[in-house]
Parts: structure tokens; C-alpha cells; sequence
């Protein structure tokens, strides 16, 4: 797996970071729905036919990521008391993949956490 | 626009090459690295990428201030003419990912600028990946594009529609 360039990870965490629909939400309006579907996977799981930078791919793991939580998340809250503790963990799983993705070589989280500071 | 590139052409010409140093490793939508081929094929996404480079390499302030006066009446009479080339949908990207200084949060128009261009792909079928749908091949239209082109520009709308 190639080491992404340190400042564009860094980037990629501040864009995941960034609130999403953040205008959106402000004014009021539902936010723009993300249509995560096989061309996007293809992407992600490196079978489109050209060749994708890792930066870009990266890019899209962290977008994907935040809209199934922004997704789940408000599903949860939608139907039920509460977001359940077993959504969180499987949320935190998939953060923490998202994590040695980002940062193949420093995925522990002791090191990790200073970074996004 | 004309006037502009007449009168700095030395100002013009050396921002692509910064767009692409600095930019396009973010939002890699413009695929044609050659300004007068990006220029014929569009001339609102030269722009773009003009005004996004200048951001940070503008060497006169008065160009820019120009350009940015001058593209958001350009990007928006673009998107009035459907169905929206790929040119003018990376237009739209750019403008998104880097939006002009002058907005301020209500009167932001990236919010429209994203439902523009998602709608816009999935009016010329770019969800699928693929360049080229029979139903769009009347050269009156030239919305033929490449199969990287479609998927960039496609994985682009849902990178920003997520912000």
C-alpha cells in the first residue's frame, strides 16, 4: 500500500471534520442527497477500468463514511429514543478502518488522535 | 473575458500549471491538461480553473477581482442552457470545492451548484460510469465524454455533496 502524501491526509481528516451541509442546514433545507452507488464502489474497490490517485480514493472513503453516518445517525434518531450503543460501535469500526487507510503506517490511535487536533 | 486574456496573457497562461500543481490532486476533474484544449472544450471551466489558481498565486490583484466579478455570470448563464455539458459541470465543481471569496453564508451558492451538477449527471447518465448513452449522441448536443471523464466527474459530485 503507497504513503500518501502527509498534508493531503491531513486535508482529507479536515474535510471529513468539516460539518457537512453545513449551509444547508442552516438554511433550513435537507441536505443534498449522496448517491454512493456502483460507480463509486468500482472506484473504491479499484475495478473502474482507469486509474484512480490514492488521494482521491481516500477522498471518497472519508465522504462515504460520513454520509452512512450522517445517514445512520439520523435514521436512528428519526424512529427510535436514541442512537443504539451497537450503532456506535459498528460506526467505530468503520472509523477506525477509515483510520489505517488514512494513516497506513501510523493507525494506532495514541498517535493518531494528536494529528486531527 | 476576451479583454482580460488579451491584456494579461503572461498572467493567464502560467495559472494552469499552478491549478494542477496545487489543485487538481484534490478534485482531479479536469482531464485535459493542455489550457487550449480545456479553453476550446469549454471555455467557462478555463475560467474556473483560472480563478481557483488564482486564489493563491495571483500575481495582480486587479485580475482577479475581474475574474471573480465576471465568472459567477458566466457559471450561472451556463447552467440556465440544459442539459449542462461536462465542461461547465467541472465549472460548477470547482466552484464548489473553491468557492469565490466574495460569498458569505447565505448567499452561498454552492448549496444550488451541487444540486445543479448531481442532477445534470444523472441527466446525461454519468451515474453509470459510462461516457457515451445512445440517447445522447446527437452532435447538436456534444455530451459525448470519455468513460474516466464520466466517473471522475460523478465521484467529484458526491465528494462535494457530501461537504
Amino acid at each position: 500500500m503507497s504513503v500518501i502524501n502527509p498534508s493531503l491526509a491531513h486535508h482529507i481528516v479536515l474535510e471529513m471534520l468539516t460539518p457537512s451541509t453545513s449551509v444547508s442546514s442552516y438554511l433550513g433545507c435537507p441536505p443534498t442527497a449522496s448517491l454512493f452507488g456502483k460507480t463509486i464502489d468500482s472506484i473504491l474497490d479499484g475495478t473502474v477500468p482507469c486509474a484512480v490517485p490514492r488521494g482521491f480514493v481516500l477522498q471518497l472513503e472519508t465522504a462515504r463514511f460520513s454520509n452512512r453516518l450522517s445517514k445512520a445517525v439520523a435514521a436512528c434518531l428519526e424512529e427510535v429514543q436514541g442512537v443504539s450503543h451497537r450503532v456506535v460501535t459498528q460506526m467505530e469500526e468503520e472509523f477506525a478502518k477509515l483510520q489505517r487507510l488514512l494513516y497506513p503506517e501510523n493507525s494506532g490511535k495514541v498517535a493518531f488522535l494528536p494529528t486531527i487536533r | 473575458m476576451r479583454r482580460l486574456q488579451a491584456t494579461y496573457p503572461w498572467h493567464i497562461h502560467s495559472q494552469p500549471r499552478r491549478y494542477f500543481e496545487h489543485f487538481h490532486p484534490y478534485l482531479p476533474v479536469v482531464r485535459t491538461r493542455d489550457p487550449n484544449d480545456c479553453y476550446k472544450s469549454g471555455p467557462i471551466l478555463f475560467w474556473a480553473v483560472i480563478v481557483t489558481a488564482c486564489r493563491r498565486y495571483a500575481k495582480d490583484e486587479t485580475v482577479f477581482q475581474f475574474l471573480v466579478e465576471t465568472i459567477s455570470a458566466d457559471v450561472w448563464a451556463g447552467a440556465a442552457q440544459p442539459p449542462l455539458r461536462l465542461t461547465t459541470i467541472n465549472a460548477l465543481l470547482l466552484l464548489i470545492a473553491w468557492p469565490l471569496p466574495t460569498i458569505r453564508l447565505m448567499t452561498d451558492p454552492s448549496y444550488i451548484f451541487v444540486g445543479i451538477a448531481v442532477n445534470s449527471c444523472l441527466s446525461i447518465g454519468l451515474q453509470t460510469g459510462k461516457g457515451r448513452h445512445p440517447e445522447f449522441t446527437v452532435p447538436w448536443y456534444q455530451l459525448q465524454t470519455t468513460d474516466e471523464e464520466a466517473t471522475y466527474t460523478w465521484a467529484a459530485c458526491n465528494l462535494v455533496s457530501q461537504r
